[in-house]
């Protein structure tokens, strides 16, 4: 790595790992002068002394209010970013190969707005403008092709507001992941129908003729909801089906097919979330855990967790 | 970006204007075709012309300045090709970095300003135009930002032009920026050491070109000053102040006559004055401001006696300098009023100021010859003259017939009118041909009094000629033969004397209110646009700060300041926007009170939460501070803050 790349990384290893609310303030915000700047600056000192040789003093006066503008320029642009406070950072998680994305928030807490701000993390850029006193939001892509936990890395925050002489910027780095699942398998072969039919005692709630209206019990699928109904009496209600029940789904990690590890994995994913598209019941057997049978959103998120979370095996594992 | 390149014509316009009534009349057709070419270009009205109409352009251009100005170095041609080169550099593309690169060089395009004029108004119009620069850097950014996050081709749409353009936040805000930097530029340009000579060479016509009085003195040649009512130069007396009739300004001397143009003595001009018999007179003192004329010659009062160290005092008491007026100039004089040359006149004087083209007027030298032999001495030959010249028909006007070769007589015999250049050159040439030694002087009569800056105002339109004669008993004498004509030219001026009817800047308020500009011209000039090493070492010596010459001094001078200024404004500015919303403000120091009284502060814990904390560990502490809590977390979160709950916010948080 190049001396330049040393540099940054090690200015870098300050602003690491900070836990939120990060606070950009003096102490880590950093101006330098853009070619631009320098050239001004060229200008100006020709102007300069121009004017001392022929002493012309409205030369003079011309350039020494060049340099007090670029003087102030320079502070501006400093000011651009110190009082800002970065208080969240939101992942949604999202399935390897896939694209991640992290909102950032925002808090200005200065009297004064702050415009023309760009927010990067590796490729991914963002432009965010701060009212006084207000927040904003920015979101920013990063790209996860290995399942497990991304961080989104360090975050510069640079602007070279207002006049494009200076930039400053400031390095950002929080704790926060986002969780990647595995790459759901494209046309997974049917899974295999669950050993333990849907007895138990447990009412199960299908989907094919409507027989009734009851009251809505947390986790009954939102789709479920009458709305019509919800609208005449103030409360939540649910509709229910009569149909031949369905049998329950039971993914089991031995029962999942191919040899490879990482591909059974695809696979289970895959079976997860057609399950949850037609919101089956399922359970999951993994080797180290048992997760269910159950329904819902929060199920999934559950079981796709465990599938993401799985440990490492040869030549995949954490990002 | 579409106002960003609308608001960079702009800059280019506003720089390049004052040059208007400079720039030749086709290069002016050229910049303003260019110009809408431009904006039409923009609006998608036109195409941009070729690279290749862009090039036959500027060689024509070359090639116009090389026919009529001889040569492309110099001002006047330099800044006619800068100007359109500029304006043509708007064509080459419309990329950011190139629009930069135009804003910056609208700079230099100021600065050609000042090799033509320094005047005060020239100087607020820099303003404004640096108003204007800093309006196009801003635009410039944001059209670069928002290239960067939405691509090549955001904003390039022209939108209706922006109306605010020049009323928008960004231009209030670079207003306050600009007039923030004006202390720091005053302070800059009242410390900055001054070189006192410059460091490469000096251009020819690095300056404005030559006026005032001339080196020879013809008919007509002094007509053209009279309408100039520019100033010439500015006196300020310390003590007795001559009254005007008294006051003539000595500048260039003649000595040599050809019938109609008189001409200096080079061999007198270069000889030192002597100097006596000045112990017991009583002197005048002043000071003179005298305005840049790219001549030689320095005006003092008749007759100046002392010499600034840089100027000579020539034999025939004419100040003159070696080195070209080509800046406002100050100095200070002493000058006596009744001066007794002591001694013979030299030979070579003498000879020189008997000298007339013999023949070339026989009516007046056979006129002179007669008073002779009437048995006039020199004394009752000049009052015989003078006496004809105030009576009719000689007349004192500015549009008098032309004279031939034989000047004299056509004056004294024909015409009999004129002004003050005929009346003298007449008066001094017969006073030759009847055996008085005579010259004629030129210079200025008469004064202004501004009493708003004490000082006294001679214009270029105060231009006169006079003639000095040698008697025996009193040596040089002045003689003006235009006040024996008319005298109110010597008390109000030669246009009033014409009567040609009181001028319209003569009128009271008028006047005062021109009172008033010139005596501000007059400070602008003597501290800004004339501050030179002499004036800042007097300055900084009263200020206290000693100087020295070691450039150690110079420097910490000049860092220190600039660190000063630096600070103070990096101070208020941080002060003003440090501020933190008062909800918040009040919320802190709230925060604060608790952390002396123990309470550990958790910077995400809310202000209920905080209150349910309290609760369990310190539950007087919980009481006092319900109220604060429950007023602040309505207050924070809810629609807006009423008066009433500002109110119990600080009665509680003071009670606390």
């Amino acid at each position: 790595m190049n001396l330049r790349g040393k540099i940054v990384r090690r200015i870098q290893a300050r602003h690491a790992d900070l836990p939120l609310p990060i606070s950009i303030n003096r102490k880590c915000v950093y101006i330098l002068p853009t070619p631009f700047g320098l050239f001004y600056a060229a200008v100006v000192l020709i102007i300069l002394f121009g004017s001392l040789n022929y002493n012309n003093n409205l030369g003079l006066i011309l350039s020494f209010t060049l340099i007090g503008i670029g003087l102030l320029a320079a502070v501006q642009t400093q000011k651009n970013l110190t009082g800002m406070l970065l208080v969240a950072v939101t992942p949604r998680p999202s399935f390897a190969g896939d694209e991640c994305l992290f909102r950032l928030r925002f808090i200005n807490q200065q009297r004064a707005a702050k415009q023309d701000i760009l927010v990067e993390a590796g490729d991914s850029q963002s432009a965010l403008t701060l009212e006084a006193n207000r927040e904003a939001e920015v979101r920013l892509h990063r790209p996860c092709p290995t399942r497990g936990w991304r961080s989104l890395g360090m975050v510069k925050i640079s602007t070279e507001f207002p006049f494009g002489l200076f930039r400053s910027w400031s390095w950002v780095g929080s704790t926060t992941a986002c969780l990647i699942y595995p790459h759901p398998e494209t046309n997974p072969p049917p899974p295999p129908i669950g050993g333990r039919s849907g007895g138990r005692g447990l009412a199960t709630v299908g989907d094919e003729e409507f027989e009734g209206l009851r009251d809505f019990q947390p986790g009954d699928p939102m789709r479920l909801i009458a709305w019509k109904a919800v609208a005449h009496t103030n409360t939540l209600k649910s509709k229910t089906f009569s149909t031949p029940t369905q049998p329950e789904l039971d993914f089991q990690w031995e029962t999942a097919g191919t040899l490879d590890d990482e591909r059974k994995l695809s696979r289970l994913c895959a079976w997860i979330c057609l399950a949850a598209n037609q919101d089956r019941r399922y359970r999951l057997a993994l080797p180290d855990q048992v997760i269910g049978p159950a329904i819902g959103e929060q199920h999934r998120d559950q079981c796709l967790k465990q599938l993401a979370l799985q440990p490492g095996f040869a030549g995949q594992g954490r990002v | 970006m579409f106002s960003a390149v609308i608001s960079v014509t702009t800059t280019v316009i506003a720089s390049t204007l004052p040059h208007f009534f400079r720039l030749p009349w086709w290069a002016l057709a050229v910049i303003a075709v260019a110009l809408s070419w431009r904006v039409g270009a923009l609006l998608g009205h036109l195409k941009m012309p070729s690279r290749w109409a862009r090039l036959a352009l500027v060689a024509t251009s070359t090639g116009t300045i090389l026919l009529e100005f001889g040569s492309l170095l110099g001002k006047e041609p330099g800044v006619v090709l800068f100007s359109i080169m500029l304006t043509l550099k708007l064509f080459e593309s419309s990329s950011v970095r190139d629009l930069r690169v135009v804003t910056v060089l609208c700079f230099f395009m100021m600065v050609t300003q000042f090799l033509f004029s320094q005047s005060l108004y020239l100087a607020f119009y820099l303003l404004i135009t640096v108003l204007v620069a800093t309006n196009s850097l801003t635009l410039l950014q944001r059209a670069r930002f928002a290239t960067l996050t939405q691509g090549e081709e955001a904003d390039w749409r022209p939108r209706e032009v922006p109306a605010r353009l020049f009323t928008s936040t960004f231009s209030r805000r670079n207003l306050s920026l600009l007039l923030r930097t004006l202390p720091l530029a005053l302070v800059l340009f009242v410390l900055f050491p001054r070189l006192s000579s410059p460091l490469w060479g000096l251009p020819s016509d690095a300056g404005p070109g030559r006026t005032g009085l001339a080196d020879s003195m013809s008919p007509g040649s002094i007509l053209q000053l009279f309408v100039d009512d520019s100033a010439a130069f500015r006196v300020t007396f310390h003590g007795r102040t001559p009254p005007e009739s008294q006051l003539y300004w000595r500048g260039p001397v003649f000595w040599h006559f050809d019938g109609t143009t008189w001409h200096p003595n080079a061999e007198f001009g270069q000889q030192d004055a002597l100097v006596t018999g000045t112990e017991n007179l009583q002197t005048i003192d002043y000071e003179i401001t005298l305005e840049p004329h790219q001549g030689h010659w320095i005006a003092g009062l008749d007759r100046p006696i002392t010499r600034p160290d840089r100027f000579r005092l020539s034999a025939d008491f004419q100040l003159w300098s070696p080195k070209k007026i080509s800046a406002t100039s100050l100095y200070s004089l002493s000058s006596v009023l009744q001066y007794q040359d002591s001694g013979p006149l030299p030979q070579r004087q003498r000879k020189i100021a008997l000298e007339y083209p013999k023949g070339l007027n026989p009516l007046s030298e056979r006129l002179m010859t007669e008073w002779r032999a009437e048995g006039l001495d020199d004394g009752a030959v000049l009052a015989r003259l003078l006496n004809h010249f105030g009576s009719a028909p000689f007349a004192y006007s500015l549009e008098p017939p032309e004279l031939s070769e034989q000047a004299v007589d056509d004056f004294f015999f024909l015409t009999r009118d004129g002004y003050c250049e005929h009346y003298a050159s007449t008066f001094t040439a017969m006073a030759r041909m009847a055996g008085i030694p005579a010259r004629v002087v030129t210079g200025f009569q008469g004064a202004h009094h501004v009493p708003i800056g004490n000082y006294y105002l001679v214009r270029n339109s105060d231009a006169h000629a006079w003639s000095e004669v040698w008697l025996e008993d009193r040596g040089w004498v002045r003689v003006d033969p235009t006040a024996a004509v008319a005298p109110e030219r010597v008390t109000h001026g030669a246009a009033a004397a014409s009567g040609a009817g009181e001028r319209w800047y003569e009128s009271r308020w008028l006047l005062s209110f021109r009172d008033s500009m010139d005596s501000i011209q007059y400070l602008w000039k003597r501290w800004v646009v004339d501050y030179d090493k002499i004036r800042r070492e007097d300055l900084l010596g009263e200020l206290g700060i000693s100087g020295g010459e070691t450039a150690r001094q110079i420097l910490v001078v000049f860092f220190s300041t600039l660190l000063a200024i630096g600070v103070s404004v990096l101070g208020w500015m941080g002060w003003r926007t440090r501020k933190l919303h008062p909800l918040r403000a009040i919320y802190d120091r709230f925060l604060r009170k608790l952390q002396k009284r123990g309470i550990e502060i958790c910077p995400s814990e809310g202000p209920l939460d905080l209150l349910c904390r309290l609760q369990t560990e310190s539950p007087r502490l919980a009481r006092n501070s319900a109220l604060f809590l429950r007023t602040y977390a309505h207050a924070r979160y809810g629609r807006a803050v009423t008066d009433r709950q500002w109110y119990i916010l600080r009665q509680s948080l003071g009670r606390f």
